[in-house]
């Protein structure tokens, strides 16, 4: 016979709190976890200004090697030395100056030489290649 | 009571985690907005800046009263604009937020002269602030290799 056929089947008991509504343990839950999701969304917002720092660290390195380009092109010159110096002496007079971890490098390649700026050893900030 | 007192103590604290989220949303929205028109305007400005430099020649850029004069043509910030004259044209960009400038001439011993727009504005990051500066940079004489 099944449960609905029983006449005389009785639900169980449930606790008084839990007929009339939500328990305090329950209610605890449901807040920490919205608090949970709020601090996440919270550290999300953190990212994104963060990413918009970075975004502004790289146009600051692409106005330097315009600048580098635009002195370059003016002095008529494609010297891979004059290049350097014009770098650290841009680098210097931008606002990167003062960022940490900040390095130029100036390297000769293949079709000529490559320009870049970055931050730390991964992050790379901006570059250029001047042609022979 | 214990737990009435519990929940709302939490109930407190979520709500001004939450107010304080929304403001800060709303502020770093508004912030995002006003840079992504600053990131444009220095964009144009730079481009405008170095076609007036490649026009002129070194020996006629003078700096008085912080407008740049080259021949007929006049480089200057003017209440929130920043205004490219050349004869009876103007040319007027407006500038968001704190965006301000200044004008210098660099001498070098070896090495072009150039002009160089120095633009700044405040960026703001939550509570913290930093000024941030571009340099832009325009050496003469290369009006013609363009």
């Amino acid at each position: 016979m099944t449960r609905q056929a029983q006449p005389n089947c009785r639900r169980p008991q449930r606790p008084r709190a839990r007929r009339d509504g939500t328990t305090a343990m329950e209610m605890i839950g449901a807040l920490g976890i919205l608090m949970l999701l709020l601090s996440c969304f919270y550290a999300s917002l953190h990212g994104v200004l963060d990413a918009g720092r970075t975004f502004v660290r790289e146009a600051q390195a692409i106005y330097v090697l315009e600048n580098v380009v635009e002195r370059l092109g003016a002095e008529r010159t494609r010297d891979a030395d004059r290049a350097k110096a014009l770098l650290e002496e841009e680098l210097a007079a931008s606002a990167l100056a003062k960022e940490e971890a900040i390095t130029a490098s100036c390297e000769p390649v293949e079709q000529g030489t490559r320009l870049r700026i970055r931050r730390s050893e991964k992050r790379l900030l901006a570059e250029v290649c001047i042609p022979k | 009571m214990v737990e009435l007192l519990t929940v709302l103590a939490i109930f407190a604290t979520l709500v001004s985690a939450a107010t304080r989220l929304f403001g800060d949303a709303w502020v770093s929205i508004r912030r995002a907005t006003t840079h992504m028109e600053t990131a444009q305007t220095v964009r144009l400005v730079a481009d405008r800046w170095r076609a007036v430099v490649h026009e002129t020649q070194p020996g006629s850029w003078q700096i008085a009263d912080g407008r740049f004069t080259a021949g007929a043509e006049q480089v200057f910030f003017d209440d929130r604009h920043v205004v490219f004259k050349n004869g009876d044209t103007e040319r007027r960009l407006h500038l968001p937020g704190s965006l301000a400038g200044r004008f210098s001439i660099e001498h070098k011993e070896a090495g072009a002269d150039c002009a160089v727009l120095t633009l700044e504005w405040e960026r703001r990051y939550f509570r913290a602030s930093a000024t941030e500066r571009v340099r832009i940079v325009g050496c003469a004489g290369k009006g013609a290799d363009r």
